[in-house]
């Protein structure tokens, strides 16, 4: 049993916190987001020319041959720094588990080539109008000579219109299928939606699009549910450090505002709901780091992803209310730095799954182990 | 980084999961039916305790030189969860707390006797530290201790009190002022003692809780030989605070819920409701077990982090106190969680017909809420978070 982190992945941390921090200036993420959720291109290629975004892709393929953990190191200092780049549905959605179908699939080699020089940019429809059930799409494919057309809707597509090509699902012949769909062709259509934390995100629209098959049937099911708990995690990390700073922001600013002569954080309320706040996050930290190290050992289905990911909601709800709570009319102005945490933590909560869904897919699994043994 | 135990660690799990399965014999489970016998000291329990010992599962994790196996705290935080999952009423204050803060502090005469006795299994032991004028804050005590400078031995008088095991313990873990000076910071004056109940002058008398049986203990001009004297003269604070560390990890381990969230999902699987379904087929039932699986899955890797944090010698003061207040109070959710399950049959005791379990979870939720306040109330373990884990500022 070992909870340190290797000297690598401190690297990778430490690197990643540096170049984040250096572009999470509350006054420059204020002057970009003026006009509207952003791409935020310049710090993406800053990403792209350390090789942090492709360090854990193999060697082969230009990466550092890094682990599913030093992503997750990485989603949490996106957290820790709300800014706009798409690394978890580009990297850790998409490339990471397309990294065995680029083996033996041309395609995709190349697709993962492209990310790595930073040419390219993919990302994942998980979910469409009406229906949030990742594994089971109404969108539709089917052959077309050598190739394959796709008719369905996506939507809250994070960087649709950034990215050169989606990994979409769909169904043929009652089975799951999972392909890629290049973004610059006729039947493709990106109509930008406006989630709460202003991340880019699109409606997507799929009209007898050309497209290239990855995966089909249990193959297809066993990439995605890898997306999806790959995904999941990396949320959780990226809620732990957004949960972190939401907490250590409200601790410096009650030890300084003074009220009644004192620092607020003196009156034992308001500490006792700050330190409420982190006894929350060790409480996710800890189950999330379970997680995760379950994924980056190949077990896309354990339950300790439905825990995360229920304890995440719980906590961002609960800490993100806490923090806006202590700084009184303050943390919510979108002068103070505070309230892009807040956003984040409403728009992780609800991704792909909120906490009551968790706790009852948890159940049926219970119900079932039970049942039958 | 790997947060699974290691293949040895994994082995000797599932050595102890075997090796507990049989454990509470039928006269065990008789013997705890008395109220005074429920958290042990009956001649059962204490024929268990030595069989543990003979068996080599007592002090596993205590260093060689302290006389253990020397195997590490993670492997005695494996053994704790198992031998508390089984239901035996373990003393780990006496195994977990005081006898690795004996071992570390204690003189060679107590390191000869006492410590060895804790590890035969032959001995057990009580904490004095509230008093009825000092709870939380128990740098305020006033039971006292005076040198008779002729024979060095120690007087002592005065009243504890919620004495847990006092009225079968053999021995107190006692703290006593022995600085009345009005000069030095309270805390600063009390010094440690283990006084043996046999002596002349110690008393108790029952206190009957909603669950359990404690004591008031009294201490009538005991004369203690020095010998018993634990570390420095006015030294025990560090020994006070070093010991509720050690039990904070022990309250809170998840053996408390493991055995029983397993019974109650067997029940629920095999129990029919009025519709002849399964009661587990009920949506709000199998979430209540989900919720209570996803709470016992996080304490039990804040436990392990603790327990490899020790390993490592540096556990975090913040992340104790954390893990204190989170299993503390996720162990009364889960009591009621578990116990809403079984309906208004819930309710009937161990001693009743029709009970659910042997009234288990009924007994449970009646003895579970001391942990809240137990080893440190709960707000102060929040002042401790704050502190040392936000550095915000203290009050005063």
């Amino acid at each position: 049993m070992d909870f340190s982190y290797s000297e690598s992945h401190g690297d990778i941390k430490n690197l990643a916190s540096e170049i984040l921090g250096d572009h999470a200036d509350p006054e420059r993420l204020k002057k970009l987001e003026a006009n509207g959720p952003y791409f935020d291109a310049e710090l993406w290629h800053k990403l792209v020319e350390s090789g942090i975004h492709s360090a854990s892709f193999p060697t082969a393929l230009g990466g550092m041959g890094m682990d599913y953990n030093a992503t997750t190191l990485v989603a949490e200092v996106i957290g820790q720094t709300v800014v706009s780049i798409p690394y978890i549905p580009c990297i850790i959605s998409t490339a990471m588990p397309l990294i065995n179908s680029a083996l033996n699939n041309k395609a995709v080699l190349n697709k993962l080539q492209g990310i790595t020089s930073g040419e390219q940019l993919i990302t994942t429809a998980f979910i469409e109008p009406g229906n949030e059930a990742p594994l089971d799409p109404r969108t539709e494919a089917s052959p077309q000579g050598d190739s394959w057309v796709v008719n369905g809707n996506k939507h809250c597509v994070p960087y649709a219109a950034d990215a050169s090509s989606l990994m979409v699902t769909a169904v043929n012949n009652g089975q799951l299928w999972v392909g890629l769909v290049d973004t610059q062709q006729n039947g493709v259509s990106c109509v930008a939606q406006r989630c709460t934390a202003n991340e880019p995100q699109y409606q997507v629209s799929l009209n007898q699009a050309t497209a290239t098959c990855v995966a089909e049937g249990d193959a297809a099911h066993a990439l995605i549910e890898q997306s999806v708990a790959m995904t999941s995690a990396a949320y959780c990390a990226m809620a732990v450090g957004c949960a972190d700073k939401m907490t250590r922001i409200s601790g410096e600013y009650t030890s300084q505002r003074e009220q009644f002569g004192v620092a607020i954080a003196t009156f034992q309320a308001v500490a006792h709901r700050l330190a409420d706040c982190y006894i929350d996050n060790e409480c996710l930290k800890i189950i999330t780091l379970k997680a995760t190290s379950d994924v980056n050992n190949g077990d896309y289905s354990n339950d300790s992803i439905l825990m995360a990911k229920a304890w995440c909601g719980d906590v961002l709800h609960r800490v993100s209310h806490a923090a806006q709570h202590v700084h009184g009319g303050m943390g919510i102005d979108r002068d103070y730095h505070l309230f892009r945490y807040c956003l984040w933590a409403k728009q992780l909560e609800l991704t792909l799954g909120n906490s009551k869904q968790q706790i009852a897919a948890l159940a049926d699994r219970i119900e079932a182990r039970y049942l039958t043994a | 980084m790997d947060i699974s135990y290691t293949p040895e660690q994994q082995a000797l799990k599932d050595r102890l999961s075997a090796y507990f399965k049989d454990f509470i014999t039928p006269d065990l489970v008789e013997e705890k039916k008395n109220p005074e016998m429920f958290e042990g000291g009956g001649p059962v329990f204490r024929q268990k305790m030595q069989q543990l010992s003979a068996d080599g599962l007592l002090g596993l994790g205590w260093p060689v030189e302290l006389g253990g196996e020397g195997i590490g705290p993670v492997e005695q935080h494996i053994f704790t969860e198992e031998v508390m999952s089984s239901g035996f009423p373990y003393p780990f204050l006496t195994v977990d707390t005081v006898g690795p803060m004996l071992a570390q502090n204690g003189n060679d005469f107590l390191r000869d006797t006492v410590v060895k006795d804790i590890l035969k299994g032959e001995v057990i032991i009580a904490v004095g530290y509230s008093e009825p004028g000092a709870g939380t804050d128990l740098a305020s005590l006033k039971t006292r201790a005076d040198r008779d400078e002729e024979s060095g031995d120690w007087i002592i008088n005065g009243q504890k009190i919620w004495t847990s095991l006092g009225h079968f313990a053999d021995y107190i873990w006692l703290a006593a002022r022995t600085n009345q000076s009005p000069d030095i910071k309270k805390h600063k004056g009390i010094t440690m003692f283990l006084v043996p109940t046999s002596l002349e002058g110690f008393s108790h008398t029952p206190i009957h809780t909603m669950g359990i049986r404690t004591n008031a203990t009294y201490y009538q001009d005991i004369r203690l030989p020095d010998k018993y004297r634990v570390g420095e003269i006015d030294g025990g604070w560090q020994l006070i605070t070093g010991q509720l560390n050690r039990e904070r990890l022990s309250i809170v381990n998840p053996g408390m819920i493991t055995g029983v969230f397993e019974q109650v999902c067997q029940w629920c699987a095999n129990t029919n409701d009025s519709h002849g379904e399964p009661v587990i087929k009920t949506q709000w039932v199998k979430e209540n077990l989900a919720k209570v699986h996803t709470g016992l899955e996080t304490l039990k890797m804040l436990c392990w982090k603790q327990a490899w944090a020790m390993q490592n010698g540096n556990p975090d003061m913040a992340d104790a106190s954390a893990a204190k207040v989170y299993g503390s109070e996720f162990f009364v959710e889960a009591w009621r969680l578990m116990l809403e399950v079984m309906g208004q049959a819930g309710t009937l005791g161990e001693d009743s017909e029709g009970a659910i379990l042997r009234g288990v979870l009924e007994k449970r939720y009646r003895v579970g809420s001391t942990l809240t306040f137990g080893g440190g109330t709960n707000e102060i373990q929040r002042e401790i978070v704050a502190a040392a884990g936000l550095w915000l500022p203290r009050a005063r």
